[in-house]
């Protein structure tokens, strides 16, 4: 009888993220598309005050992250529930796969994305800079480092953290029944619970932001790994 | 040696028994045709031996390991059938390096050859085939990754008749070169059986019958000849079909419930003709009673 191919699931995944980062770069060239749309075209300026004494008047604006990483975030979050559609998921038959090899691949694809979209998200930003600078002809202020290592990384961790929970919500979806209800409640309850203390959250240094966001994302990473190995798949 | 072993195996979808306590094994290296009727539960049956869903209850084992999401059964299984899809971003040719990529038999070479027979673009993308461009792609996709178990649903859906008298002959050869377990689903039994090594027929989501062919075309028979003559054999044996005129009787039968020999038949001036595979499939999944004319009666 012919032997039997032995491939470790290392190998497929490895396979599976190779292709799957080629064939979806488009969602890169969308984001791309999104910043300029949002960050640089549609918000004109940061948020501006003023006052005034005497002859004396100060106008100032601040110019932050904050559009860029909303737009990135919620790009991450269309982008996983995308990789989670059908489309992709009948794709994933044509070779060799399992649903968790599936799963494992498209966080992989996330992170790398993720990573990438930070970095498209900071060149949006200095080309906003440069904008301004040009535009405006005014002095700036460059509060300690212009993007600090720590601004990286939250920035990362929220938008790995928006692909983790579009991936499990895609994923649940699809998932059995008797998953998908109570891990649609938990997300549901975890989004309430964020909003209800978000401001205490935000207070607390980007460090351990970025810590409680990465926590959370693996967290998802491994519900959809979990939900992916009990699910059915059809091509119907 | 077995490599598919199915032991009351069932599958419900909501109050759809699609399978019913389904217990059958097929041994490696052999092309197998799983036939019956739409909505029969061939479908259901490939698709848990693929992998992708899971029995309702019982067992099903490939390769000796259930198969359900399980990475060693698709490293050694392709399944093939008109849904196959890729990605909107490839064309043919680049679907041809990701098989390569991905399947450690894969041969290049008699792709390109095959394709190239079958007037096949390979700058076209797979969605911008025809129907039958289609079927032709998917079928040299399945043959070419040589997967020790291929599963073939429908492959001929859509292609026009010479293509699939040769394309039949294609999955001959390409069994002879590498030999492998081949499922096929197909509603052309007839074009197919020059191929068939064995038929496992399924009506209802249960197997009717699972035998080499020859053995599955001889478990029906036609019996013909002067009503009087029949009446009393038919009282005795399980009668499939009959129809009566002019006082002459025709009637199909199972072989395996006539205790009388075929001269002695043929003595009383019956007439026996065997079947094809095709008509016996049709006769054993018929319902009974079952007449078109009725309706319109």
């Amino acid at each position: 009888m012919q032997s039997l191919t032995n491939i470790s699931l290392k190998t497929i995944v490895k396979k599976q993220v190779k292709w799957k980062a080629k064939l979806y770069i488009s969602a890169l060239s969308s984001l791309v598309i999104l910043q300029i749309i949002f960050g640089i075209l549609l918000s004109s300026s940061g948020s501006t005050s003023g006052y005034g004494r005497g002859n004396l008047s100060v106008k100032f604006s601040i110019y932050s992250l904050d559009m860029f990483l909303i737009v990135s975030a919620f790009w991450a979050f269309i982008v996983a529930i995308l990789f989670t559609t059908k489309a992709y998921r009948i794709d994933d038959l044509s070779v060799i796969s399992s649903r968790t090899s599936s799963a494992i691949a498209n966080i992989f694809v996330m992170i790398i994305y993720s990573f990438i979209a930070v970095i498209i998200m900071i060149s949006t930003f200095y080309l906003k800079v440069l904008e301004i600078l040009l535009a405006e002809k005014q002095s700036f202020i460059i509060e300690n480092l212009f993007i600090s290592p720590s601004i990286l990384l939250l920035c990362f961790s929220s938008i790995c953290l928006f692909g983790a929970i579009g991936l499990l919500l895609g994923t649940s979806f699809k998932g059995p029944t008797l998953i998908k209800v109570p891990i649609i409640l938990l997300l549901l309850i975890f989004i309430s619970l964020v909003s209800i203390n978000l401001n205490s959250l935000m207070m607390l240094p980007n460090l351990i932001i970025s810590v409680i966001y990465l926590f959370v994302s693996v967290l998802c990473f491994c519900l959809t790994i979990w939900i992916a190995d009990k699910s059915e798949v059809s091509r119907k | 040696m077995n490599i598919i072993q199915c032991e009351d195996l069932s599958k419900s979808f909501g109050r759809r028994n699609a399978l019913q306590h389904v217990t059958c094994a097929i041994d490696a290296e052999k092309i197998i045709g799983i036939i019956g009727r739409n909505g029969a539960g061939k479908s259901t049956i490939l698709n848990i031996i693929a992998g992708y869903i899971k029995p309702t209850s019982g067992s099903c084992k490939v390769f000796n390991e259930n198969p359900f999401n399980n990475i060693q059964t698709a490293a050694n299984m392709i399944f093939i059938d008109d849904r196959l899809s890729f990605s909107d971003y490839l064309s043919l040719e680049d679907i041809l390096k990701f098989g390569a990529d991905f399947y450690p038999n894969w041969q290049s070479e008699l792709a390109y050859r095959m394709l190239d027979y079958a007037g096949l673009d390979l700058t076209a993308k797979h969605q911008q085939l025809s129907k039958g461009q289609l079927a032709t792609f998917n079928l040299v996709y399945g043959l070419v990754s040589r997967c020790a178990l291929t599963i073939l649903d429908e492959p001929m859906n859509g292609m026009d008749e010479a293509i699939r008298t040769d394309f039949y002959r294609a999955i001959l050869k390409e069994y002879l070169a590498f030999p492998r377990t081949i499922l096929i689903t197909s509603h052309h039994l007839q074009e197919m059986e020059s191929i068939l090594e064995e038929i496992l027929l399924i009506d209802k989501g249960s197997v009717i019958a699972h035998a080499p062919l020859d053995e599955f075309k001889e478990q029906l028979i036609s019996l013909s000849g002067p009503s009087d003559a029949l009446a009393d054999l038919l009282s005795e044996t399980e009668v499939y079909a009959q129809t009566i005129m002019a006082g002459m009787t025709s009637a199909i039968v199972d072989t395996s419930k006539l205790f009388v020999s075929e001269d002695l038949l043929r003595s009383k001036g019956i007439n026996i003709s065997h079947l094809t595979a095709s008509e016996v499939c049709k006769y054993l999944t018929s319902k009974e009673g079952s007449d078109i004319d009725a309706i319109f009666d």
